[in-house]
């Protein structure tokens, strides 16, 4: 702690010695001391170094009384604000205020924590609820009146000359690329099997199209019952998934993927390894925001939607040694809507 | 001459769908409806050959309205029209007791074959859907048999992966549906399944139907 004049100790110091020199002063009057008869001046030299030695004393006791306060802002200081709950003050100080502090300040990183994943899981659900919308604004809207033009160009098809044939048909190729893209479009911002089928279903089939894609092998164990899971949770493992496999699919040049999904009513754990390049994760912690090695991963919104579930992200991989990422849910809440 | 039913909940679809179909010389739309209620109720009311429903629709889903329609006009056959390419909605449609099942995508080359042969009492499956199927069965192909199914239990998940109800199957298969019940309860139990659709998954594995 930087010691400034306007310190609470310096203020105090301050206040003792003007108490201090008043008294003397005051003492000094009442008992008709005079400096310049001579053999006062002992007496004044006496007065000075007692000012001296309560001054050293009072500052050498406000230091050791001060000394837990800087103890807790040091420890205040040390807390990662990304990750509030990680660090809790130590709950016993042998001074009571102290003790009520940290109490008071652990009750305030609690209560921030709480407040930040409330609001963090509604900004997701928010954001889920909109790509849902749009999705299916895309599926039954536009793909509805695709699909009609679709038709009518057939009909149209049908009893048209021959010669217009072949322009006809090159109109119904486009139509029908359209729709093509619009259905990846709308699976990519939010599959409809995740809400009509749920969780395993819907997991399916994204590994299957990774390997039809990509040409890497996929392979999925689940155990238990993911579809149990609340809709939140559901939608944090299929996230994590897909930014998993989008990493395999650009980065790793792998050639399998294993998958294991175990889930309960109470924990979930999810594993995805690849047999790629993998990546050195010290160089990642360095420079998330560059374009190093890590840049693009998307491994913090990864870990933020693991946060937001109540677990953990877990990310090992070595140059050369494949990467695996981890989700583990110790205990599912269920966050009210 | 073929009656035809289309059930969408998108006028423009629907408007597309009769102007396709009423141009066939074999073929002629007798109603429409922009519901699931709507369907079934029009099914009963006109008794058409086939019935062109939309998977996803207001009221009562396609899926739900060709289990009536199986149910209270088996006459009836059922063409699921869908923008979903998934397996799994694949399977959905024929447990449902579709006849056939044609991708809105794929509609301009498809729905009037599918129409004609679903009409002709065969199974018609979009191409997609054929190939996803198969996927299906030629994963499960080398995975071999060993489920401990009685030949009684494996004439009844054939049945109910072909949409009969617990009725249907006593009636087929001569016994009270209190059997009929505990093989279902017996088959679900030793194939560790929890719905239909995976009956249906697995009865094409078994080859017990056609996919």
């Amino acid at each position: 702690m930087t010691r400034r004049d306007d310190s609470l100790i310096g203020q105090v110091v301050a206040a003792n010695v003007v108490l201090v020199a008043i008294t003397l002063f005051a003492a000094s009057l009442a008992a008709g001391l005079d400096l310049t008869v001579s053999d006062q001046r002992w007496s004044f030299l006496i007065l000075a170094l007692a000012i001296v030695l309560t001054l050293c004393v009072n500052l050498w006791m406000l230091q050791r009384r001060f000394a837990p306060l800087e103890r807790l802002i040091r420890r205040i200081e040390g807390i990662d604000p990304a990750e509030p709950a990680g660090h809790q003050l130590p709950d016993q100080d042998p001074v009571e205020e102290i003790d009520k502090l940290s109490r008071s300040f652990n009750g305030l990183l609690e209560r921030i924590e709480e407040e930040r994943r409330r609001s963090g899981t509604l900004a997701m659900r928010a954001q889920e609820e909109e790509r849902r919308r749009l999705a299916r604004d895309l599926h039954d809207e536009v793909n509805q009146a695709l699909t009609a033009i679709l038709l009518r160009l057939e009909a149209l098809a049908q009893a048209s000359p021959q010669t217009n044939i072949e322009e006809l048909n090159e109109l119904k190729r486009l139509v029908n690329q359209a729709m093509e893209e619009l259905l990846n479009l709308a699976r990519q911002l939010r599959p409809s099997a995740l809400d009509d089928h749920g969780l395993m279903p819907a997991v399916e089939t994204q590994l299957k199209r990774f390997s039809a894609r990509t040409g890497v092998e996929v392979s999925l164990n689940a155990g238990g019952t993911p579809d149990d899971l609340p809709e939140d949770v559901q939608t944090a493992v299929y996230r994590i998934l897909q930014e998993a496999l989008a990493n395999v699919g650009r980065h790793a040049g792998a050639t399998a993927v294993s998958v294991d999904i175990e889930a309960d009513d109470e924990r979930l754990e999810l594993h995805i390894r690849d047999d790629g390049a993998g990546f050195d994760p010290t160089a990642l912690g360095r420079r998330t925001n560059g374009d190093g090695p890590g840049a693009g991963l998307g491994l913090s919104g990864m870990g933020e939607r693991a946060r937001l579930a109540g677990g953990e992200l877990d990310v090992r991989s070595a140059p050369g040694g494949g990467t695996t990422v981890s989700l583990r849910i110790a205990h599912v809440e269920r966050v009210a809507p | 001459m073929i009656r035809v039913l289309i059930a969408d909940d998108h006028g423009i679809v629907r408007s597309g769908l009769r102007m396709l179909i009423d141009r066939q010389p074999d073929m002629e739309v007798v109603a429409e409806a922009e519901d699931g209620v709507a369907a079934l109720e029009s099914t009963q009311a006109h008794r058409p050959n086939v019935a062109v429903l939309d998977v996803s629709m207001p009221r009562m889903t396609g899926l739900q309205a060709a289990r009536e329609i199986r149910s209270h006009a088996p006459d009836t056959r059922v063409l699921m029209l869908s923008m979903h390419d998934d397996e799994r909605y694949f399977l959905e449609g024929l447990e449902a007791g579709a006849a056939g099942y044609v991708l809105k995508r794929a509609a301009d080359k498809d729905l009037i074959d599918a129409v004609r042969t679903v009409a002709e009492g065969r199974t018609f499956l979009s191409d997609e859907a054929q190939r996803a199927l198969m996927d299906e069965w030629l994963e499960g192909g080398s995975t071999e048999v060993d489920d401990k199914l009685t030949p009684r239990e494996l004439e009844v998940v054939k049945l109910i992966a072909e949409a009969y109800t617990n009725k249907q199957i006593a009636e087929t298969l001569k016994l009270s549906e209190k059997t009929v019940e505990s093989h279902r309860t017996n088959v679900f139990g030793k194939l560790g399944m929890r719905d239909r659709v995976e009956i249906v998954r697995y009865a094409i594995r078994r080859g017990l139907v056609e996919p």
